[in-house]
């Protein structure tokens, strides 16, 4: 048996369901995807680096932005724990993000509270997304929410999707609501008002749009999903924002993950050992294969087959420092750090020759001077 | 071959291999594939439990047993307290009827209200942990078509918390706990990246984890836990393909295939594992598939797309995975290729061919735990647990909790075995060694070596010399007689003149007893080829030597000889100790099963049958099998030669048959039981009036359980002859745990007997007994071993025919030992 076959997990409803059911016929990709790629072009065009989802559900926006490369803090929130809790671990790093740690570092943090209580962990985001989520206020929240979001965490942008109630005519099987937890559902004009009001009120300007295209001949009806975006529009003083607000915190943290990172330097270290010992042991194999072949000229000429073309780099990479050249001594390889450090790989990894001094001191094994690494020839083979 | 490599001589000081550090091992032969076609292992929920009583086997209820010396244990099982007072079964329908599962849980869910969140639902049955008052109607809307539904929660069962029937879905809510702890699930079990240990000489980390299951033993409901490491490469297999093409750039697609084939690798962008069957150089990541959806789209496209992961080497091969076919729900056979880019994925485990000895003994350095430090691993777990509120309250939801500590009880220590040579007996020393004696005073019987062929090529003619002067001034103290060798010269060491001249010299001399054989390095090939002469095609014991063992200093090498001479004695026929046999006409056969790692060959099975009352004479048999081919009928063929031997050497038939067998998991004993035995039993008609009792036991060493003893305050491996039986024991099978050898270092695993059939009214201690006694008989091993001696002797046997042979033995050689 597997996890699959048992479904013990907590039951909750989940916002994007209804497109499942009733969407699914009318848009290819499903229209809840359409909304999530809309996020994740956006985060391309802005590179914004705290992005927080308000409403996260089952936090399916959050994995997919956690492959951003621009993003360094991800915030989920939901006053559901248990929806949030049913797939969150899909949220951690996977093992093999431990072998290649990235460069960026990335925490994900997932919070239960509601969109109508300020919590000082969600000040200093770049983007707030809303997606689907306020047409599942009830009236009190609704209005405190504009306060929250846009005076209080006052990212520089706020996205704000909800369904457009002149399009459920065109969808099969909708009574009232798209979905029986919904609130309410506006029409272009009342999203519209709402929002050119808020935005004016706390200094955003807003654009709006949408996913979900109507039939031909029916454009009137606007999207299926509208969609806000706003924009702050002046930078924030750190001042004014740390003055007025309040520290208390009401959110509770549900989850957490930090992924390693180059960042962190126990990892940033075992990167550099490595292609040190990398970059060392391909230039000590082209040291030996040149003695061989001027021993015996006809050996080891290569032979290129197309398909394995991208094996043939390595060699020709070779960047021989001026000053020093590695050389063979009996069964030693000496190779100086400087012609290790002309290698891209490992200057990008180290940005300065001290830093790859100070990493690899006592990991890998150096002469008396500490500038050249020292490899024996025999240990391989 | 002796001394290749310590392993292949000796058993060795058999210690605690972690589980996933290496594959094709010789030692660690998966279990066989018994199944007859169609009828595949049984799943464990939903179906009852299934007894040996009810498959037909009248095997006594004999636990427990109360002789031997008790001892204080420690077991790697943690005792689970059940808090709530049951667990209740409901039956669910729907109507009108719900096909798709996801739509029934969906609808279930919405009734939370009613359920409760702590739910079990696996499509039609539900467990809860609270009683709903009956009957339960509900109603729900499917959004598909609007129609409305009626579910309908009936009662069928009020369980016991502790029962098998919440086991699964128990080991799922602990795999949640793990993953609440920031474990990394890879298949079965749970890693620790973070914590991983990095050898950046061999470019591998290992990472520590746990094996983590609930079960439900004799002694109630246990967590076991055990500590296990992956081994894994810090190169994608990319990088890991550069190198190869730098290393030998001429015949780089085969060195791939050769390293890589075979592979267990995870990805950058998933959870899974996928062994690499194929590498396909035709494709690059710029060829394109079909998703679900219909959709075109090539492999650069698809990882930027959904994972956001820029492929670097558009003119890398793709790896392909080859998934075991499925069974789709309308009955047809599903085969996907999964292809897989080698720059996103990454290699587990250490390939044979990679390993030298000393990146061995390293990895080993990092894995092994002694015990002191696998407690500590395993409290270390339950002290996350109990600190994590969160993961505590995961097992709270249904009433689970843990013991703070794993559980102690009490073992047994079976009495010490007497070892008997031809003139003297002794009971060995504590860490039932007994090297020096073995090696001092005469065996049981010696063959004289009268004629004999000592084949070396020239150029060790010294090396040859000194190895027959050795010989000669060690083997009075052992009882043997070594007369001078006819010597036989090879100008060479090429395959072919050792070939050519054994198949001259060994047809044209007939009365040769034994062929010793010098070779200059460990060669496989070399080695099969004279093998493959001597035990196939003119069948004669031999012994091959690598020259490496006989260099060194004097006493080095004769210790050496004398171990050789005591190896090819036992290849001539002769005996070199005993232990007590109380019982009488009695039988012991061992069996074990080789898988060949290469697809398509044979799977091999070796067994060996006692032929004497102090059990130390043995005749063998070997069975080739097709894959999924049942061996029942080969086994009657196998045992009715071993029982017509029998007589001839005995004038009479063995009144009781012991059998072990090894290299069967689990879910095979059923196997076992119905079609192995009532096929054996067969065999006894062809005798007449001829109705042997019987006793089947099924012998299994790779087991998570484990246990230490107390010595002054710490935790110690228990000493040799420590049995368990009860407590961890299984509900269904008669079994018991027992760690018959010493181990030098790290944690020793016991070796679990389950006796699945047992018509002779043998008594669980005089099983045990006989078992510990059997552990004592493998000769080339001064000492205890793991297993019975003749599932060792059946291991080799099996090794050597499919691994080395590819070939059954000739049967002329059935009734020595030929096979060390």
């Amino acid at each position: 048996f597997s996890e699959q076959n048992w479904d013990c997990i907590y039951p909750c409803l989940i916002n994007f369901q209804e497109e499942q059911f009733t969407g699914i016929a009318e848009f290819t990709p499903p229209l809840y995807k359409q909304r999530y790629q809309f996020i994740k072009d956006l985060v391309g065009k802005y590179k914004p680096k705290k992005v927080a989802d308000l409403g996260c559900a089952d936090c399916t926006l959050l994995w997919m932005l956690k492959s951003c490369s621009c993003i360094e803090v991800l915030a989920g929130l939901d006053i559901c724990a248990s929806v949030m809790k049913e797939k969150m671990h899909r949220l951690s790093p996977l093992p093999a993000d431990y072998l290649k740690p990235s460069e960026r570092s990335l925490t994900v943090t997932l919070h239960h509270g509601s969109v109508a209580q300020k919590d000082p962990c969600m000040l200093g985001f770049d983007l707030v997304t809303c997606i689907e989520l306020i047409e599942h206020l009830e009236e009190p929240e609704l209005k405190k929410f504009p306060e929250v979001v846009f005076g209080f965490m006052a990212p520089s942008i706020v996205v704000i999707s909800t369904p457009n109630s002149e399009f459920n005519s065109l969808l099969p099987g909708v009574m009232l609501f798209r979905h029986p937890d919904h609130k309410f559902e506006w029409n272009q004009v009342q999203f519209q008002s709402w929002a050119l009001e808020t935005a004016r009120h706390y200094g955003y300007s807003v654009e709006f749009t949408g996913v979900g295209h109507p039939p031909t001949g029916m454009e009137n009806v606007g999207f299926c999903t509208q969609i806000g975006v706003f924009l702050r529009k002046y930078p924030q003083t750190s001042e004014s924002t740390q003055s007025e607000k309040p520290t208390q915190a009401v959110y509770k943290t549900v989850f957490k993950a930090v992924y390693p990172s180059l960042k962190d330097e126990k990892y940033l270290q075992n990167a550099v050992v490595s292609e040190v010992i990398f970059t060392a042991q391909i230039i000590k194999q082209s040291l030996l294969n040149h003695l061989m072949s001027e021993h015996d000229p006809t050996e080891r000429k290569s032979k290129f087959r197309p398909s394995m073309s991208c094996f043939s780099e390595g060699l020709g990479k070779l960047v021989v420092g001026k000053s020093m050249e590695p050389f063979v001594n009996g069964n030693v390889v000496y190779i100086p750090l400087t012609t290790i450090f002309s290698f891209p790989k490992v200057k990008n990894l180290c940005g300065t020759f001290e830093k790859l001094c100070r990493l690899i001191a006592g990991k890998v094994m150096l002469s008396s001077d500490g500038s050249t690494v020292m490899f024996s020839t025999e240990h391989e083979n | 071959m002796l001394f290749k490599g310590r392993g292949n001589t000796l058993p060795g000081p058999p210690v605690r291999h972690p589980t996933v550090p290496f594959r094709g091992k010789p030692g660690t032969t998966a279990a066989p594939t018994l199944h007859p076609p169609g009828h595949p292992p049984t799943p464990l929920p939903a179906s009852a439990p299934h007894t040996p009583s009810s498959a037909g086997t009248p095997a006594p209820e004999l636990k427990p047993t109360v002789k031997g010396t008790a001892i204080a244990v420690g077991l790697n099982s943690v005792k689970i307290y059940c808090q709530n007072e049951a667990v209740y079964q409901y039956h669910v329908t729907f109507s009108p009827e719900v096909e798709c599962r996801s739509t029934r849980f969906a609808m279930l869910k919405e009734h939370q209200a009613v359920t409760g969140d702590v739910t079990a639902f696996d499509g039609s049955i539900l467990y809860l942990p609270k009683l709903l008052p009956q009957p339960v109607s509900l109603k729900a809307q499917r959004r598909s078509d609007s129609e409305e539904i009626t579910i309908t929660i009936q009662i069928t069962k009020v369980l016991e918390p502790s029962s098998d029937l919440c086991v699964p879905f128990y080991n799922v809510v602990f795999r949640r706990v793990m993953r609440i702890l920031d474990m990394k699930p890879i298949g079965r079990n749970f890693f620790e990246p973070d914590q991983a240990t990095v050898l950046q000489r061999y470019r591998l980390q290992i990472w520590p984890g746990y094996s983590v299951s609930i079960r439900k033993k004799d002694g109630g409901l246990f967590l076991l836990v055990d500590t296990i490491h992956k081994v894994i490469h810090s190169d994608s297999i990319l990088n890991v393909m550069h190198t190869i093409y730098r290393q030998s750039l001429n015949s780089f697609q085969e060195e791939c295939f050769k390293q890589l084939v075979g592979s267990v690798v995870i990805t950058r962008y998933n959870n899974r594992t996928y062994r690499i069957n194929d590498i396909d150089w035709n494709k690059t990541p710029r060829d394109s598939f079909t998703l679900f959806s219909g959709e075109e789209i090539t492999f650069v496209d698809y990882y930027s797309k959904a994972y956001g992961i820029t492929i670097r080497e558009l003119d890398q091969p793709l790896l392909v995975h080859r998934p075991r076919e499925k069974q789709t729900s309308d009955g047809k056979r599903q085969l996907d290729l999964v292809l897989l880019v080698p720059e996103l994925t990454f290699m587990t485990g250490v390939r044979e061919m990679r390993r030298d000895s000393r990146m061995v003994k390293d990895l080993m350095k990092e894995m092994l735990q002694s015990p002191k430090q696998h407690y500590t691993c395993l409290t270390s777990l339950l002290r996350r647990i109990k600190d994590k509120p969160e993961a505590s309250q995961e097992l709270m939801r249904w009433g689970l909790s843990l013991d703070p500590d794993i559980h102690r009880t009490q073992g047994r220590i079976l009495p010490a075995e007497r070892i008997n040579l031809r003139h003297s007996s002794f009971i060995p020393v504590k860490d039932l060694m007994w090297n020096k004696e073995v090696t001092r005073e005469a065996s049981i019987s010696a063959i004289a070596m009268n004629y004999w062929l000592l084949v070396y090529p020239k150029r060790l003619q010294d090396v040859a010399k000194t190895l027959v002067a050795t010989m000669e001034s060690t083997c009075g103290p052992i009882g043997m007689r070594v007369s001078r060798p006819t010597v036989v010269e090879l100008k060479d060491d090429r395959i072919e003149t050792y070939a050519k001249t054994i198949q001259s010299v060994l047809s044209s001399e007939d009365k040769v007893q034994l062929l010793l054989c010098i070779i200059s390095s460990s060669r496989e090939d070399l080695y099969r080829a004279i093998k493959k002469l001597c035990c196939v095609q003119s069948p004669v014991p031999s012994q091959v030597i690598n020259v490496q063992s006989l260099s060194g200093q004097l006493g080095k090498l004769r210790t050496v000889v004398q171990k050789v001479l005591l190896q090819m004695n036992c290849k001539l026929g002769g005996e070199l100790w005993g232990v007590d046999i109380p019982l009488k006409q009695l039988m012991v056969i061992g069996m074990d099963i080789y898988h060949s790692r290469s697809k398509g060959m044979r799977s091999v099975i070796g067994f060996v049958a006692s032929m004497n009352h102090i059990l130390t004479r043995w005749y063998s048999r070997v069975v080739f099998q097709m894959p999924h081919q049942e061996i029942a009928d080969s086994l009657q063929l196998c045992l009715a030669s071993a029982l017509q031997q029998f007589h001839e050497m005995n004038h009479c038939l063995p009144k009781k048959i012991v059998i072990y067998r090894d290299g069967v998991s689990d879910s095979q004993l059923d196997t076992v039981l119905k079609y192995e035995i009532p096929q054996m039993q067969k065999c006894f008609k062809t005798f007449e009036n001829y109705q042997p009792s019987m006793v089947v036991v099924v012998v299994q060493k790779q087991i998570s359980t484990n246990f230490y003893t107390m010595e002054e305050e710490q935790f110690v491996s228990p000493p040799p002859g420590t049995v368990i039986d009860h407590t961890v024991t299984s509900l269904d099978w008669q079994d018991f745990f027992l760690v018959a050898h010493h181990s030098r270092q790290g944690c020793s695993i016991p070796t679990r007997y389950i006796c699945v059939l047992n018509t002779a009214n043998l008594s669980f201690e005089h099983l045990q007994r006989l078992t510990f006694k059997l552990c004592h008989l493998y000769w080339n091993w001064p000492g205890t071993i793991r297993v019975p001696a003749p599932c060792k002797y059946a291991h080799k046997l099996a090794f050597l025919s499919g691994h080395i042979l590819h070939h059954e033995p000739s049967t002329q050689l059935c009734d020595k030992l030929f096979f060390l």
